[in-house]
């Protein structure tokens, strides 16, 4: 690829960037800048994929890294920005990335909940802190093991761990008033239904 | 395994992971008979069902199409321009080169200009003179305001000076800083003021250009024309490196 074999980047990028873009936007609940952070990622391998030491690791930790680094920085920049709803569930929607859609295409009607359920839980990693975002998305969405998360992040494979721990512990926290609220509502249904 | 213990792993037991049979074993157990650690393990569970379901429904996720041929086609445009861009950071490496080597050169010229031609307020000659106990000033009506280019005088004849103070300088070789200044300006021989000693004086010093009253000539037995006695003249007086003036010269 860095010799010029445009063939060999399409080959790699096809078979990397859904995992680069799924991590963006796991990362920022945005499509328009998942995608422009994986259009990065793959230029930045382009340009500096000399830089890939396979002895430092897997080419998906590289590429996940430089997307974990693109993907903040983003964020950070576009702090004070406030998303408009409708172009953001537009571009979701096109996509394909969105609570009620996908569910919508499926039909039963004891799926809806579930989507609920999967929208809560996605709302409530997005509303994580950054560096234990990072780590759900990793190890519990992206489904890599500790020590390559490790390697994602530059850090120990304990701090993962704990920052995993920790992660998971407050997403709990966030959904049990959700899940709470749920099972008060199915009791206050039945009631009805009985009465 | 006790509650704290328990907290531990899990996590790790909620996501399923690879552990010892073992301790997976005691964990299960722990979480039976402990209500709030069975509840821990059931709210891991829960989320660990909501976080693989989000996984799985955004699995099929990727990026669209336009974005695999904005790489593409960035990708030839920088196939194609790769070798312009090659030439020009050459061409910025020579240019580089080219100013490090003038510099350089710049450097140098100046050093040797600096070397060889040394700004005359702040030459100093040093040399060694026969020195004794005090200056004498031969043929002082006619050799007082001597030509700067005559060869420097050397204190040949002890002769104590009347007004100076201190001890004279000793038979030693005395560094003597020549006068650096026009060529059409004439001064006298250094003389000798305060403790003069090769000692003070073999490190050389600073020179430095004042006026004083006519009157002083007198101090260091010249004449002096006293209807003119009110009037000022110029005067290099040494300083030696201890910063006390060591000897002193008459310009005109």
């Amino acid at each position: 690829m860095l010799a010029g074999d445009e063939e060999a980047l399409t080959t790699l990028y096809r078979r990397r960037q859904g995992s680069v873009y799924r991590f963006a936007l796991q990362m920022s609940g945005s499509p328009a800048l998942a995608e422009d952070v994986t259009q990065e990622v793959f230029m930045v391998l382009m340009r500096d994929g000399g830089n890939f030491d396979p002895a430092r690791g897997s080419l998906n930790s590289f590429l996940l890294g430089v997307a974990r680094n693109h993907v903040l920085r983003r964020l950070e920049r576009d702090r004070f920005y406030v998303p408009m709803d409708d172009d953001s569930e537009n571009e979701a929607a096109a996509n394909g990335f969105s609570a009620t859609s996908p569910f919508k295409r499926d039909g039963p009607l004891d799926d809806v909940s579930r989507a609920e359920m999967i929208e809560s839980v996605r709302k409530a990693v997005l509303s994580l802190p950054a560096r234990y975002r990072e780590v759900v998305v990793l190890c519990d969405l992206q489904e890599i093991s500790y020590a390559e998360a490790a390697g994602v992040l530059g850090c120990a494979v304990g701090t993962v761990r704990s920052r995993l721990h920790r992660g998971r512990a407050l997403l709990i926290e966030k959904l049990r008033p959700a899940r709470e609220e749920d099972s008060t509502e199915a009791d206050l249904k039945s009631a009805r239904c009985f009465a | 395994m006790n509650c704290e213990e328990f907290q531990t792993i899990v996590g790790d037991l909620a996501r399923e992971q690879i552990m010892e049979v073992r301790e997976r074993t005691k964990a299960l157990v722990h979480g039976a008979s402990c209500v709030d650690c069975a509840q821990t393990l059931a709210d891991e569970r829960s989320l660990s069902v909501g976080l693989r379901s989000l996984a799985d429904r955004m699995k099929s996720l990727e990026a669209r199409p336009r974005v695999e041929a904005q790489l593409l086609a960035a990708y030839r445009n920088r196939i194609d321009f790769k070798p312009a861009l090659v030439k020009s950071h050459r061409w910025l490496y020579w240019v580089g080169a080219a100013a490090a080597v003038l510099l350089v050169v710049f450097g140098v010229v100046a050093m040797r200009g600096r070397v060889a031609s040394p700004p005359q307020e702040a030459r100093e000659i040093v040399k060694p003179v026969e020195s004794p106990k005090a200056p004498s000033v031969t043929d002082q009506s006619a050799s007082l305001f001597a030509p700067r280019d005559t060869p420097p005088r050397t204190f040949s004849n002890p002769k104590p000076r009347r007004m100076t103070t201190g001890k004279a300088p000793s038979q030693s070789t005395v560094p003597v800083v020549a006068a650096a200044s026009n060529n059409n300006e004439i001064a006298t021989d250094f003389f000798p003021v305060g403790d003069v000693s090769a000692l003070n004086l073999q490190d050389g010093g600073q020179l430095v250009r004042v006026e004083l009253p006519r009157s002083a000539l007198a101090r260091f037995g010249l004449p002096v024309n006293m209807e003119r006695a009110n009037q000022r003249v110029k005067a290099d007086v040494l300083f030696s490196a201890d910063g006390l003036a060591r000897a002193i010269r008459f310009v005109q």
